[in-house]
């Protein structure tokens, strides 16, 4: 069985090595000089001036991203469809191996197959982003690098979440793909369901997979970044909200709302809040006229009650938030083998 | 040990019943040809029995056991699947390589003998093999697996007559020196007639008889004499089908007893007229089913 998983995994799991053979080789060769030039000044605007660095960087995000689908829609979907499809699944399964066993092995090893390729591509990619990701905090966004590593956007293609996905997809293309029983109904299905996926558990599952930091803090002249406010319909604009960096900046800042002594959200801010909003440009003078208005505007507010209400995951959290997201991924790639075992054991 | 044994066995797929109420009792030892018109139900009793499909109603044993319950079961019973499956793009080679990976009791010399006569290129793809070539390594992997009963559905339906008689040679010669036994489903008689010493006729789902060829042949006789109804005949003679002109009556009788009324002229049946009976009958019972296709 050891020998027919690995011969009806060959082509895919070749394909995944090459891929992985030649995603390595571009990051070798840049990863060491990109660990140097960490160590100097301006390092992302250097980084970011070498077309190879820029490419990798943005080629990788999106491999990364598309790699579930095409574990799920390859390597998961035809595992079961195809045999039904082609009907050697009647040949397959009378010989002297039970479906179960032969599941088991199938799976098995597909699996094995894909935790490898994923878990070595994302820690490549992971320690080779890994000091551009660790200067946005200092250097601010810079060229293509303009996504903290806690931003949703970034946060699926780093660490160990991405193994997680890859499982889970090769789970769910399996699954799919015994109940539609046709390869590509099974491969569009899966990869339609996973981009869904992907989509919505950045948007909806995982901030809750840990409790994040709920703080009420006061607002300053220092912490203070901008206003927001929505029309009347009057030609008068309503202000509604401050936002402030009460976090630091590569948090992944979840609610950023004034709130006013009762702790509630007021429907308006008074008009003169406007007048608080610091000056662009760098470190004004705290003693000159302009920012002593600015300071008493803020004092006022204070005074009134005004404070900013915060929720946030800090920076810190993202490993631990990284190890829940992959085993929550990993178990739902559990709970669909477990579908699988009793699937497999009905009527084809 | 009986080869196969069904009681009240039925199988559903969604409203309409594949099989229903299919009473067996099959002893080792025999080449049985399971003979019917398409849609009869054979391939749904043949799954039944490879353990690839679970029945609705009643049970099945195979051999003693139920089916595809363990590697035990499985390892006694060869099954070669309609239309004979094979991994388009594994090599003929691998194909043994399945084999003997996947069932202990594996006979790689008795495989690599069967390739060699058939002259198979075992470094060719299976994708690029005839029908006829496929059926051969199909039937190959079947055999070499040494079961004790080998279930072979429709493994002739594809191919052209001379690789016809190539394939039931090559079944036959296992069979003598393996002491197979063999189910195979046929929508030809004449496949049957060649191979088989015991038969079942399906029809519309039901199995219309089954018994030893023989037991069959001398129990079944056509009967010509003056006109008369059917329900005049003695009680121990059913009748199969019949005919009438305004004066003359033909009969097709199943009977144990030897027929004395000396006005029928009594002749005996073929295989194929005595199947021809059966599925006749059941189209004149069921006169909206589709003409019943038996070629020869």
């Amino acid at each position: 069985m050891i020998w027919l998983s690995y011969r009806q995994t060959r082509l895919q799991l070749s394909i995944g090595l090459v891929t992985l053979a030649v995603v390595a080789a571009g990051l070798a060769l840049t990863g060491p000089h990109l660990a140097e030039l960490a160590k100097t000044e301006k390092f992302l605007q250097q980084a970011s001036d070498g077309v190879a660095n820029s490419f990798l960087y943005v080629a990788t995000i999106l491999l990364t991203y598309g790699l579930p689908a095409l574990i799920g829609g390859f390597w998961g979907a035809p595992l079961v469809a195809r045999e039904i499809e082609s009907g050697t699944h009647r040949l397959a399964w009378t010989q002297g191996v039970s479906r179960t066993r032969w599941l088991a092995f199938r799976l098995g090893i597909g699996a094995t197959a894909v935790l490898a390729v994923s878990g070595l591509l994302t820690l490549a990619i992971t320690w080779w982003a890994g000091p551009m990701d660790k200067a946005m905090p200092i250097e601010g966004p810079t060229g293509v690098f303009s996504f903290y590593r806690m931003s949703p956007f970034l946060f699926g293609v780093r660490g160990v979440a991405p193994i997680g996905w890859a499982l889970f997809a090769f789970a769910l293309g399996v699954v799919v793909g015994m109940l539609a029983r046709r390869t590509l109904v099974a491969l569009g299905v899966t990869m339609a369901l996973l981009v869904v996926l992907q989509v919505c558990v950045p948007m909806f599952v995982r901030a809750h997979l840990a409790a994040p930091v709920d703080a009420v803090v006061p607002i300053t002249l220092e912490n203070l970044r901008g206003l927001e406010g929505r029309p009347d319909g009057a030609g008068e604009v309503t202000l509604e909200t401050f936002h402030i960096s009460g976090a630091g900046p590569a948090d992944w800042i979840l609610d950023d709302e004034t709130v006013d002594r009762n702790g509630l959200i007021p429907a308006s801010l008074p008009s003169y809040v406007s007048g608080c909003m610091p000056e662009p440009g760098l470190n004004p003078d705290p003693a000159s006229s302009v920012q002593r208005a600015k300071q008493a505007c803020i004092d006022r507010l204070s005074a009134e009650g005004y404070q900013q209400h915060i929720i946030y995951h800090p920076e810190s959290r993202f490993w631990a938030l990284q190890w829940r997201e992959a085993g929550l991924l990993a178990g739902g790639a559990l709970l669909l083998s477990g579908f699988a075992f009793w699937r497999i054991r009905q009527d084809p | 040990m009986n080869a196969l044994q069904t009681r009240g066995l039925g199988k559903r797929y969604r409203r309409r019943w594949a099989l229903s109420e299919c009473d067996l009792e099959v002893p080792a030892g025999h080449v049985v040809g399971l003979v019917g018109p398409n849609g009869a139900g054979k391939s749904t009793l043949l799954n039944l029995a490879a353990g690839l499909i679970r029945p609705t109603a009643g049970t099945i044993e195979v051999l003693g056991g139920e089916p595809a319950s363990g590697a035990q079961q499985l390892a006694k019973v060869g099954f070669v699947a309609q239309d004979t499956p094979t991994y388009a793009g594994f090599t003929v080679a691998e194909h043994l390589r399945l084999g003997a990976r996947l069932n202990p009791g594996w006979d790689q010399a008795l495989a690599e003998a069967r390739i060699a006569e058939l002259g198979l290129d075992p470094a060719q793809k299976a994708g690029q093999l005839s029908g006829g070539q496929r059926a051969q390594l199909a039937l190959c992997l079947g055999v070499a697996k040494r079961p004790e009963l080998l279930i072979l559905d429709e493994p002739v339906a594809s191919l052209d007559p001379l690789a016809r008689r190539d394939f039931l040679q090559g079944l036959m010669s296992s069979v003598v020196e393996h002491e197979l036994s063999v189910v195979l489903s046929s929508h030809l008689v004449s496949d049957v007639e060649r191979v088989c010493d015991y038969l079942i006729v399906m029809v519309g789902s039901r199995i219309r008889v089954a018994g030893e060829i023989e037991d069959l042949l001398a129990t079944h006789h056509r009967l010509v004499g003056p006109r008369r109804e059917a329900s005049r005949l003695p009680g121990d003679q059913e009748v199969i089908g019949q005919s009438h002109t305004d004066r003359q009556s033909t009969l097709i009788v199943r009977t144990d007893q030897p027929i004395l009324d000396p006005a029928w002229t009594v002749s005996k049946l073929t295989l194929e007229d005595l199947v021809l009976a059966y599925l006749d009958a059941n189209r004149r019972s069921a006169p909206t089913r589709p003409a019943l296709e038996v070629q020869r």
